[in-house]
């Protein structure tokens, strides 16, 4: 459970929505308060299926709230010929 | 880490202690372990409830009643069979007393696990992965044992393989898949241990 190259706002999200608890959000997308803690403190990155509960909770886009820490890699895509 | 050791070694070393009072003691050392799995789990129990948030979650406490009931029956079978030696056989006084020993272990396990578990039981994909993590140790030390097994079985013919009994080798097997199942709770707990510590590391 090292850090992920993937971070977030979860935090700050927690806090402009009412001061949410950390519990009270995990109860709300279905996981544990531990996996919160582990997200926010970005040893943890989550799956689509996740990413995509918490955007809906917060009502934002998924990366609204994911983001790369670094300079994503340079990924190119090489169409057939 | 240390936690984690030394209640596994505490552990096995119980189970060792029960195997050798099984013919000194006036009450069954079964009964003994499945009385001191209960008040464990019940001092245990009551240690998490005061911890509140800070209690480990769901998955970590099964880990941790499952790792110490199983190394509490591997000491057990372990010494048992140290103590019966290469020739076992079921039906005498000492393979009766192992098996009721053991099975009242299992049972003593079921009720510590009942007792202490998370009464509001939740687990999720970061759960999945660290119990995927222990499995594939689990998995690997299962395959180790066995070959050191196999190698054993297949070229000790001669000298070593004459000397055990079918009970015995069965017994050995069982206890294969029990060391197999503590290597997989113990990098399972491992894992949620580095995770805590990291997390107070920020803190």
């Amino acid at each position: 459970m090292s850090g992920t190259p993937i971070g977030n706002h979860l935090r700050r999200l927690r806090f402009e929505h009412g001061e949410i608890s950390q519990d009270a959000l995990a109860r709300a997308v279905g996981i544990t308060r531990q996996t919160i803690v582990a997200l926010e403190g970005g040893r943890y990155a989550p799956s689509l299926e996740l990413a995509m509960r918490l955007a809906l909770v917060f009502g934002r886009r998924v990366d609204d709230i994911f983001f790369w820490r670094d300079e994503p890699p340079a990924l190119t895509f090489h169409a057939p010929v | 880490m240390i936690r984690i050791l030394s209640i596994t070694l505490l552990s096995l070393l119980l189970g060792g202690v029960l195997a050798f009072g099984a013919t000194s003691w006036p009450i069954r050392p079964g009964l003994v372990g499945l009385g001191l799995m209960v008040l464990a789990a019940l001092a245990v129990r009551n240690y998490w409830l005061g911890l509140e948030l800070a209690a480990p979650g769901s998955p970590e406490r099964a880990l941790w009643l499952g790792m110490s009931s199983a190394a509490v029956i591997a000491g057990h079978l372990m010494a048992s069979l140290w103590r019966i030696g290469p020739a076992m056989e079921l039906h005498t006084r000492a393979g009766h007393a192992l098996g009721t020993d053991s099975w009242t272990l299992v049972l003593g396990a079921a009720i510590a696990y009942r007792i202490a578990r998370d009464p509001e039981p939740r687990h999720d994909e970061r759960d999945a992965a660290i119990e995927t993590r222990g499995l594939r140790a689990g998995y690997r030390s299962l395959v180790g044992v066995l070959l050191a097994l196999i190698l054993l079985l297949g070229f000790g013919v001669g000298r070593v393989v004459p000397a055990l009994s079918y009970p015995l080798i069965a017994h050995l097997l069982i206890t294969a898949v029990i060391v197999s199942c503590l290597v997989s709770e113990s990098v399972q707990l491992h894992a949620y241990w580095l995770d805590r510590s990291l997390e107070e590391k920020e803190a």
